[in-house]
């Protein structure tokens, strides 16, 4: 493909905005957890906690997330079917509506006016800044998703009955997944919250609006995930120097992933009182579902690196491991990442097991698990995208291949050190979101040595935060000219060369989803517009 | 390391992955196990709850 | 159809087991034991709470039933739970009610299932008992406002002497 016609700008520009915000977010999270130890009494601030853990929670959820997963998208798209990006001024337009929308919410966060969190529960109501930067965001990010099904349409109506590239298959996927889940936080912000907010309407219904955040709050996290996924499957064994083990596997792993990922958010309103018992029975069971594309990819990938290994002489049943390349980012990145999987992975089930929720809910267990889950598995990966992609973006050699390394190994012990002592004092019942701990009962001496444990994980984690950033800078200022800008795809040990419809096309999905929602859906939203209900007023914090 | 034929190449690519069904049997075991615990082992023994 | 791996088709199906697992002991205890999360809805207008006759006042703490059963009564407002000490005993089931007067909380005993939302406009309810005794925090665990870290009562469950 002609470099010329590679969405180099596009993608680097998205990419930088992700890191340098994500940057600004790490030193907030680092802050938190000094704070909240109360090791430095000066840095006790009630105010400024809850203001840093709103903007590090809506900056790392919302912001980091959503431009790296499309700028990732566009070159993904642009590269794997071997076709410029399809009218880059739409792209360029949902770029700014973006920026607008971070902008705006970005004022309304420092200047102390939507100290509400990065779940922005009412009745606690923010300045009306703040809901309108998180409808443009939103909104800016349709633009991405229109592109990625254009360019797959255009492809598909190009090259009949061939199978559409596997990097695009599940670009695309997370394109629709994007589209469904951000349905709900986009009802909830522009009909209850933004109205609420600028007083043209004095109430709002509580129930309704947690509900409708609860659509987006689950598959959210598929949006993030899948990126990482792509990589496991079209980076991690070209890297290896072996071969993907199944193609058709990865796509019906990323099939399941929009099917079962969508219409389970009420496993986060397990302990709530306006949905009865059987509706969330009926997402806890879709919720085991959606184990099972995991479980798969774990599968796939782990039997890629095997091949990996055996390649490169590993015999016996465990000799291939050691046999990998563990000095390629990638393949170190990509083993990092599923263990840290296993255990963020078993995490999640637990909090997925209906009743069970008691023990866990909204005691600090919880941001332990996501802080593993997504602070560790998926940002792992997208480090390592980072680190393969930037040659190709920048026509230079990565800066440093060993800082690569000793910042990918530095995030994955950071990780454990900070979110192993999360899940044992949640287990112990400390709550989460709290700026310090004055609670005058003996439980709560048991806590001390696990949250002075936190800060040194947040330490180290800083510091890779900061080696990253520098790695890709760096590889701006000084990596040396090469001229090479091709990515590297993985090849599938058996070819696809012909599919099935439904592994190579989304209609059918989207029909069964659309089904599986109203189902899942339908009555339990409905039914706050006819049971009567008590709607709250507006309150500060 | 030793270069591979196209032969033994070959067979690495067509044979089953032993190692990744023994790896991750390990870890299915650890999690039921886990889970089982926690279910029966920690959170019924809190009380009964509905 | 596709080519699926005869191992990798195993590795599906052993997972497929583990969800029959976990689903099998969640179902079996729900449908036995009941045992659910609390799910009792039940509306309430949350700004005249105080004018309510369940919630007003001297109304809210511990009811012993003829049964030996005990009604916990509550109400969770900026930033406390009240009443802020409460006797309960041990190994008795409890009906625990409680609603709120403003914003959204979350409260937790821990070491115990006893676990809620509380959502203005309704009225959250959790049946359950506690088998140790002792003095127990219940902490708010959602955060409701600046003050949210000072939200906390206590709960004393007292040894059952009538029950073993």
């Amino acid at each position: 493909m002609n470099n010329d016609a590679k969405p180099v700008g596009l993608a680097l520009t998205h990419m930088w905005v992700a890191f340098a915000v994500f940057l600004l977010a790490a030193v907030l999270g680092l802050y938190q957890v000094l704070e909240r130890a109360e090791l430095i009494p000066a840095l006790t601030w009630d105010e400024g906690y809850y203001l840093s853990v709103t903007a590090h929670g809506v900056i790392m959820a919302f912001v980091f997330t959503t431009f790296f997963i499309v700028g990732f998208g566009y070159y993904t798209a642009a590269t794997s079917l071997e076709r410029p990006v399809w009218n880059p001024s739409l792209a360029w337009a949902g770029f700014w509506t973006m920026m607008l929308g971070v902008l705006l919410a970005v004022y309304a966060l420092f200047t102390g006016q939507a100290t509400v969190l990065y779940t922005f529960y009412p009745p606690m109501t923010a300045h009306w800044t703040f809901y309108v930067g998180a409808a443009l965001l939103i909104v800016g990010s349709i633009a991405w998703i229109a592109i990625m099904i254009a360019m797959t349409w255009q492809w598909k109506k190009d090259n009949p009955g061939q199978p559409l590239p596997l990097p695009m298959f599940g670009t695309t996927i997370n394109a629709i997944l994007w589209l469904w889940t951000l349905t709900g936080v986009a009802v909830e912000v522009v009909f209850q919250l933004i109205p609420l907010s600028l007083g043209w309407v004095d109430t709002v219904d509580v129930g309704l609006a947690r509900s409708l955040f609860a659509w987006t709050l689950h598959p959210i996290v598929y949006f993030w995930l899948i990126p990482a996924y792509l990589a496991f499957y079209m980076f991690v064994p070209k890297a290896a120097g072996g071969r993907l083990f199944s193609d058709e596997m990865a796509r019906v792993a990323f099939i399941m992933l929009l099917i079962f990922g969508l219409p389970i958010g009420f496993h986060h309103l397990y302990m709530d009182p306006f949905q009865a018992a059987g509706w969330k029975l009926l997402h806890g069971f879709g919720t085991f579902m959606v184990a099972i594309p995991t479980l798969i990819t774990g599968f796939t990938v782990i039997a890629s690196l095997e091949i990996a290994g055996r390649l490169r002489g590993g015999k016996g049943l465990f000799g291939w491991l050691k046999a990998l390349p563990w000095n390629n980012p990638m393949v170190l990145a990509a083993v990092l990442a599923l263990l840290l999987l296993t255990a963020g992975g078993f995490g999640g089930m637990i909090n997925a097991s209906y009743a069970m929720n008691a023990m866990v809910h909204n005691t600090a267990w919880v941001p332990g698990h996501f802080h593993l889950i997504f602070g560790g598995t998926t940002v792992i990966m997208y480090f390592a995208i980072a680190y393969y992609l930037w040659p190709s973006l920048t026509g230079k050699t990565l800066y440093s291949e060993r800082m690569a390394r000793t910042q990918l190994w530095l995030w994955f012990i950071g990780i454990l050190v900070l979110t192993v002592p999360w899940h044992v004092v949640g287990l112990m019942g400390q709550p989460r979101r709290i700026a310090s701990i004055p609670y005058d009962t003996p439980l709560v001496q048991a806590w001390d040595p696990y949250e002075y444990g936190m800060v040194l994980g947040g330490v180290i984690m800083t510091i890779a935060a900061v080696l990253f950033v520098w790695n890709l800078f760096m590889t701006h200022r000084r990596g040396t000219e090469t001229g090479e800008r091709e990515v590297e795809y993985a090849q599938a040990v058996h070819p696809v060369l012909k599919l099935p419809g439904p592994l190579n096309g989304f209609a059918l999905w989207n029909w069964i989803l659309a089904v599986y929602m109203i189902v899942d859906f339908g009555a339990p939203l409905l039914q706050f517009f006819f049971i009567e209900t008590f709607d709250a007023t507006s309150w500060g914090w | 390391m030793e270069q591979l034929s196209e032969e033994e190449q070959q067979k690495i690519l067509e044979s089953p992955p032993k190692g990744t069904l023994a790896v991750i049997l390990v870890y299915a075991a650890i999690f039921i196990v886990t889970w089982l615990f926690m279910y029966f082992g920690r959170f019924l023994a809190h009380g009964p709850v509905n | 159809m596709i080519h699926i791996d005869p191992l990798e088709k195993t590795w599906v199906y052993i997972v497929g087991l583990l969800i029959v697992v976990m689903l099998g002991s969640i179902l079996y205890t729900a449908f036995a034991n009941s045992v659910h999360p609390p799910s009792n809805v039940e509306t309430i207008d949350s700004a005249s709470l105080h004018l309510s006759k369940e919630f007003a006042e001297d109304n809210l703490g511990v009811k012993t039933r003829a049964d030996g059963s005990v009604t916990v009564t509550m109400v969770a407002a900026r930033y406390g739970f009240y009443p802020q000490h409460i006797e309960v005993p041990a190994n008795t089931p409890i009906r625990f009610r409680i609603a709120s007067l403003d914003v959204v909380h979350g409260l937790h005993i821990p070491e115990t299932n006893l676990a809620t939302m509380v959502i203005p406009g309704f009225v959250s309810e959790v049946n359950t008992t506690i088998p140790k005794p002792g003095e127990y925090p219940l902490f708010c665990n959602e955060y409701c406002g600046l003050g949210h870290h000072y939200m906390w009562s206590r709960v004393t469950v007292t040894p059952n002497t009538t029950t073993n």
